[in-house]
């Protein structure tokens, strides 16, 4: 008996509690997929389409991956609602790009996108753009205190629509392209006119701070598809609950048939507060 | 060994036609429910108080049959009874006597004699008997033994019923729902098996005296206490140690039970870790036997679980963590009527609450999250137990309950941003239910349960009701051979907001609203039951449940309930739970097989479960079904218990199951918000992918545990125990859950998964006085 004790007594203070172990895949592994982002509005100049492959399990994603594993040699297509279709080039670290003139993004219109690839992938979606973009006349901005601002604006229609709120400091230099320093914000909305709080510490620390050095700052409202909401919504939720123990997981949302990324549409209204 | 004492009340009644009174265990006078009672070729069961009444036959020379697993039969001469008396008391002895029996043989209940199917009985010492994670016995991982019955995840004691959520499960202790079974995250229930006397769970053909939960009913009473003699228990081991204190008031007349446990874990991990992780729970019984037909018990338990936090770095301070705890309060009132009429009258209470808090001094500033969630009952409830001849029985009843529930409430102070907040919001409900039920022997083979239960609910702004039909079947093939029917249809008003992440204690009961409507199920079952000559039992049993309006979080929701808006603290608010959750519907069907070996050196069990679990939910996976998280396709388990020799029992369980359905990150991909630059991407976040809902199927669990146990009687009548045991003998590696990560010095991401427990040996002491 004594033996027996001793040993027991070794082995239970001897224990570790966790283990980790590698899970073999095996035949369960799953194929790639392609990973398409494309957004488009009536008001940017140009359409670009970004196309990369994603694998299952196998490869690490950086958060800074932007423009990295591009596929190149795909064949990428935006048809309108006449079936004109429209190729996109495609352009080292940008993706594949057209200008607004080939390929006119008109309000009310859906718009087809196709890409496919040599080796058999093949992945499609569609969006529609809004109809209209916000009344400006119907904005209102409303300083609550320091920094605090109410803002709001009349429905585009009744019905739900979705808007998205952007704040932009662009920098100015003579002869140099713009730098941009943005901030993004989102709402999903009934058939009610908005009045929605928001905080603009940046653009109002921008504008007073940085606007004698060159800086300029712009607020956008964007009346946008669902699309645009849903992916932009999931997408930073899941970003913001990763590490939360009471959230429940949150796909992030998709409408690539075959694929992940989103192909959105937004029409925008641009203010100078 | 004695065989029975029998103690009549001549005073009592006329000339018998009907014989009642209690079956009780000899010297402690524990009552003892579900003992058979023959009487030539009709049989009856003590209901669950220790109660009988049967129609005696006109001829004396017929036998009366006493037995109860467990216990030496007793067998009695009508004609040696007293003309005049209707009432007994019958003793059984226990045939378990550690230090005197080798060879058990008992005399056991004929599972195909009896109507009820998808029953499972367990008896403490069966538990006591059984290997465990560290030692701690625990009835409800003794229950996951039992096919139906699945556990979700590595040492959690959670129970899933035929495909039913954990909420669907209705957990009486002495007639008292408890909402919150678990110690220590789920790895223990807070049930104290040395306080315990009956454990009956019912996965399915509910008798219409249960209602309020789909899926099973778990009805767990408490002992009375020894009549006879002070005599307690305690014990030591890993996780905690426990006193249990039992004795007379009035010898024979009135008797109390107290039982306590308590970890000591906190007591060494604060001053190294500054984290705490503890529980307690105490049980307490007294009851009075006032005279023979009437007799007033009182009985309550409460417990608390602690996890908490605290660091310190010069000035700056956190403090974190969670409590849950429960509170249940029986006062209950056995009368018996001169006709043989049964009455049990309960005033209940039960309470549960959960809180979860962050405090921190920053730059002198104080930071204080509270979130609270409770539920308090208070009912009231009445049901009587009669003959209406040698073939029918009846009970019926009445019960009602007000509920108060208190799903999020808070407080809340940022000192940083000036900010204070308190938010409460209480929902008072109350639920009603009426029942009947008949026992009736249509013929010597044919006997049927049937009965109607009509239940109420009703929140301030709506009322819902429904009747619930109950059918259980039984026809007799020959006298060891049945086959078995039942139907059952259950509403369920209360509905259990559960985090599906790694088991924290986030229960959030709520009731259903206009908007979330009652749970309902329906299900059918059908099988067969053989007793075997040695007493051996099989049964095999199909069964299909249908289940509508169950609740799930909808994706991405934040179990606290609170928006951040879209600022800063400033926008922190209770947001309401029904804007968390989504409603569906589930449906469940399998197949389960138990053999038990009752007799002998060795007794134990087999069972095996086969089964599919499927739920539906508009806002979930598209709208498409998806397998729920414990469906599980196999489930096996084998449970041996060996009497080696008259001190040493040997013990060993042997459990495999198919792995989960999981919710797991298949893909990793870059995702872009809008750039307003104009071209390219902007800010660019990780994406987890998670496929279909549920897609991922774990790896397979199976794990063999042992225990011995060495007995050794001492001066006094005092036995004492060592146990030594082995949790996970051979070292399975089993999940516990999984996550992807970078596998070191490859730019490769890999599925990985933790095991929480390897090879863990545990000791035991334990002494009973």
């Amino acid at each position: 008996m004594k033996p027996l004790f001793y040993c027991l007594m070794i082995l239970i203070f001897s224990t570790g509690c966790s283990r980790e172990k590698e899970v073999l895949l095996g035949n369960r592994t799953l194929p790639k997929k392609l990973l398409i982002q494309s957004y488009i509005s009536p008001q940017d100049s140009v359409v670009t389409v970004t196309v990369r492959f994603t694998e299952a399990l196998t490869r690490i994603i950086h958060s800074n991956e932007g423009y990295t594993d591009l596929v190149d040699n795909a064949v990428v297509i935006i048809s309108g609602n006449g079936n004109q279709q429209y190729p996109l080039t495609f352009k080292k670290y940008v993706g594949y790009i057209s200008s607004s003139n080939s390929i006119p993004i008109m309000p009310d219109s859906t718009y087809f996108l196709s890409v496919r690839t040599p080796d058999g992938y093949h992945a499609e979606s569609f969006c529609r753009v809004p109809v209209k973009n916000v009344d400006p006349a119907t904005v209102v901005i409303k300083e609550l205190k320091d920094k605090l601002f109410d803002l709001s604006w009349n429905n585009v229609d009744t019905g739900i629509h979705y808007y998205c709120l952007i704040n932009n400091v662009v920098y100015v230099e003579v002869n140099q392209p713009p730098r941009y320093d943005n901030s993004i914000t989102w709402y999903g909305i009934s058939n009610h006119n908005l009045s929605v709080r928001i905080s603009m510490h940046n653009l109002q620390l921008s504008t007073k701070k940085y606007l004698s050095r060159g800086y300029e700052a712009d607020l956008w409202i964007c009346h946008t598809d669902f699309n645009f909401y849903e992916f932009t919504r999931t997408l930073t939720q899941q970003d913001r609950d990763n590490n939360n123990p009471f959230s429940e997981p949150l796909p992030v949302y998709t409408n690539i048939k075959n694929g992940f990324g989103v192909f959105a549409a937004l029409n925008k209204t641009i203010l100078y507060p | 060994m004695i065989g029975a004492l029998l103690l009549f009340n001549s005073s009592i009644g006329q000339q018998r036609k009907i014989l009642q009174g209690y079956v009780k265990e000899v010297k402690s006078g524990e009552t003892l429910q579900g003992a058979s009672i023959s009487v030539g070729s009709e049989n009856y069961l003590t209901n669950n108080y220790g109660f009988f009444s049967v129609k005696l036959p006109e001829s004396d020379s017929v036998k009366m049959l006493v037995s109860h697993a467990g216990y030496s039969p007793v067998e009695i001469m009508i004609g040696s009874l007293p003309k005049f008396s209707n009432f007994l008391t019958i003793e059984l002895s226990p045939t378990e006597d550690l230090l005197s029996e080798v060879t058990i043989k008992k005399k056991q209940n004929k599972i195909s004699h009896e109507v009820q199917m998808s029953k499972v009985q367990i008896t403490p010492q069966q538990i006591r008997d059984m290997p465990v994670l560290l030692g701690e016995k625990d009835v409800l991982k003794a229950l996951q033994l039992f096919p139906g019955v699945q556990k979700p995840r590595e040492g959690s004691a959670a129970l899933y019923v035929r495909g039913g959520g954990q909420d669907q499960n209705l957990i009486i202790l002495d007639e008292a729902p408890v909402y919150n079974v678990y110690h220590l995250f789920g790895f223990f229930s807070v049930f104290n098996n040395d306080a315990l006397s009956n454990i009956e769970l019912i996965k399915g053909g509910f008798p219409a005296r249960y209602g309020g939960r789909l899926s099973s009913v778990l009805d767990i009473q408490m002992r009375d206490g020894s009549k006879d003699e002070v005599k307690g228990t305690a014990g030591i081991g890993l996780v905690s140690s426990n006193l249990t204190i039992e004795g007379p008031v009035k010898k024979e007349k009135s008797s109390f039970i107290f039982s306590g446990r308590r970890t000591y874990a906190d007591l060494f991990l604060v001053p190294l870790t500054g984290q705490s992780a503890s529980f307690y729970d105490v049980n307490g019984k007294i009851n009075f036997e006032l005279n023979p037909r009437n007799k007033i018990f009182y009985s309550m338990y409460a417990g608390r679980d602690g996890f908490s936090r605290k660091e310190k770095s010069g000035t700056d301070k956190d403090h974190q963590g969670f409590n849950w705890g429960n509170q249940t309060a029986t006062f209950r009132w056995n009368h018996i009527f001169k006709r043989g009429i049964f009455l049990n009258s309960s005033l209940i209470y039960s309470n549960y609450h959960f809180k979860v808090f962050d405090a921190s001094i920053r730059n002198n500033k104080k930071y204080f999250l509270q979130y609270n969630s409770s539920i308090k009952d208070i009912g009231v409830k009445s049901a009587i137990d009669f003959s209406l001849g040698k073939n029918n029985q009846l009970k019926a009843g009445l019960l009602v309950t007000r509920h108060l529930f208190a799903p999020n409430a808070m407080v809340f102070t940022d000192e940083q941003i000036d900010s204070v907040k308190k938010e409460k919001n209480q929902i008072e409900t109350f639920e009603g239910a009426a029942f009947i039920e008949n026992d009736i022997n249509l013929n010597t083979n044919l006997k049927l349960n049937a009965g109607l239960r009509y239940s109420a609910f009703s929140t301030k702004d709506k009322f819902y009701s429904g009747f619930e039909p109950r059918l259980s079947w039984l026809y007799k093939l020959n006298n060891n051979l049945s086959i078995k029917a039942s139907f059952a249809s259950m509403n369920q008003y209360i509905h259990l907001l559960s985090n599906s992440g790694i088991g924290l204690p986030t229960d959030l009961w709520v009731p259903v609203t206009e908007k979330t409507k009652p749970q309902q199920s329906t299900q059918y079952a059908l099988g067969i039951a053989k007793d075997f000559k040695n007493g051996n039992a099989l049964t095999i049993e199909g069964y299909f449940k249908n289940m509508k309006n169950i609740i799930a979080y909808k994706n991405g929701a934040d179990f606290l309930l609170l928006s951040t808006g879209s600022g800063s603290g400033q926008d922190l608010r209770p947001v309401s739970w029904e804007n968390n959750i989504t409603v569906g519907k589930g449906w469940s069907y399998g197949a389960e097989l138990l053999f038990q070996k009752k007799q002998g050196r060795l007794t134990g069990w087999i069972g095996y479960t086969l089964s599919w679990t499927f739920n539906q939910f508009d806002s979930l996976n598209n709208g498409k079904s998806f397998y729920a998280r414990y469906d599980r396709r196999h489930d096996i388990s084998i449970v041996g218990i060996l009497k080696i020799k008259e001190n040493k029992t040997l013990s060993a369980t042997w459990v495999f199951g198919t792995g989960n359905a999981l919710n797991i990150p298949l893909y990793e991909y870059a995702g872009s918000l809008y750039n307003p630059s104009g071209t390219g991407l902007a800010y660019t976040f990780v994406v987890n992918d998670f496929g279909e809902r549920n897609s991922f199927r774990g790896a397979v669990y199976h794990r063999l545990d042992i225990s011995m146990q060495f007995y050794k009687k001492k001066r006094k009548n005092r036995v004492r125990t060592w146990e030594l045991g082995l949790y996970n003998a051979y070292n399975k590696a089993n999940p516990f859950y999984y996550y992807t990560n970078r596998s070191v010095g490859s730019d490769t991401r890999k599925l990985y998964y933790t095991t929480l427990f390897p090879i863990i040996p545990s000791i035991k002491y334990q002494l009973k006085f």
